[in-house]
């Protein structure tokens, strides 16, 4: 049976890493992935026996970040005030990126995190969003789409 | 970045990643399982107390109850809802969530949560991060149908007849009785696959 400090030890950074891209914010990722860890361990009895243990402290993890979203329909202005920090001075790549991120729906900016930050494959996304697969690959396809042109435009000086 | 193909946009969000995890402060094991106990205990404490009450109703239904009267036994648990309308919603769009709550046999009682009286909400809910607070204003929460059930189960049939046919774009529906709103796992570690609404 896996250690509760062991999988807080090794998924806290990788699930707080995507979350921090999603929500554009690492204090909010923080206590998010914080949260899910808390709930896990209340019932870590049951969760250890599953084959990931992770994977179910990452599904809370998302579902509360998408509940907290949703909710409270800030997020465009939160992440608009709450942008990550970058300690040692952004390049225009990232800035561009990261401008780019908060253009695309919440679905699409997951499903984006997931694939290309998170390394899921299509149909994990799919279970994690309760979406069927051809739609996490539309989401993928527009965001892809969505961001290039984000991102030509900044770099043409459009926006 | 004119060109988006897979792999630099794998390596950009990398990038983009690793500077968000250089800034990554886990607040720890202890703090978790701290929480977690404290978590435990309450719950413990409203068990204990909703046990208490069943006891004391039971004996009353046994040995103290009026003759005459009948007690129902409850046979399904009540929840609170909301459905949070969309942020251009119109009076129309206002009137019409309240008329299906209203002809709704399942919801025992309804009532409109304005923008003013969700932003009074937010301030206190969200009294521990001030910087949220500065950085929202009014119009941006949504206006809301705070309804109760009568029966948590009825919560999918209630939900489906509110986003109904046509769809109502942008109008959610939550209820914290909703097992699909809670991570529901399997023992593969992975989660149920409930249908998309």
């Amino acid at each position: 049976m896996p250690d509760f400090a062991e999988c807080y030890g090794a998924q806290f950074p990788v699930i707080a890493r995507q979350l921090a891209v999603y929500l554009g914010s690492v204090e909010e990722a923080q206590e998010v992935t914080q949260e899910a860890f808390t709930r896990a361990w209340t019932r870590w009895g049951r969760i250890a026996r599953y084959d990931e243990p992770g994977a179910w402290v990452r599904r809370v993890a998302w579902n509360l970040a998408t509940s907290r979203i949703r909710r409270m329909r800030t997020a465009l202005r939160y992440r608009q005030s709450q942008r990550i920090e970058l300690v040692d001075g952004p390049g225009p790549e990232w800035v561009a990126l990261e401008r780019a991120l908060k253009t695309l729906p919440d679905r699409q900016r997951q499903a984006v995190v997931l694939y290309y930050l998170g390394g899921l494959p299509v149909a994990e996304i799919a279970e994690l969003c309760r979406a069927r697969d051809g739609a996490v690959r539309n989401w993928l396809y527009r965001g892809r789409i969505a961001l290039a042109k984000h991102l030509s435009e900044e770099e043409d000086g459009h926006v | 970045m004119s060109e988006l193909d897979d792999e630099r946009l794998r390596g950009a969000l990398s990038n983009l990643g690793d500077r968000a995890g250089r800034q990554i402060r886990p607040p720890g094991v202890a703090a978790a399982t701290a929480a977690g106990r404290r978590r435990r205990r309450r719950q413990v404490g409203i068990a204990g107390l909703g046990a208490l009450a069943l006891v004391l109703a039971t004996g009353w239904v046994a040995w103290g109850a009026p003759p005459g009267r009948e007690v129902a036994a409850p046979s399904c648990a009540p929840a609170e809802a909301s459905a949070f309308l969309p942020i251009n919603a119109d009076d129309a769009l206002r009137a019409h969530v309240g008329d299906v709550l209203r002809r709704s046999a399942e919801v025992e009682s309804f009532r409109f949560a304005s923008r003013e009286e969700q932003w009074e909400r937010f301030k206190v809910g969200f009294s521990d991060a001030p910087d949220l607070v500065a950085s929202t204003r009014a119009d941006d929460l949504a206006e809301a149908w705070k309804f109760t059930l009568r029966c948590a189960s009825d919560f999918p049939a209630v939900r489906e007849r509110l986003q109904g046919v046509p769809p109502v774009p942008g109008l959610d529906v939550y209820c914290t009785c909703d097992p699909s709103w809670h991570a529901t796992p399997t023992p593969s570690g992975g989660t149920s696959s409930t249908p998309p609404r």
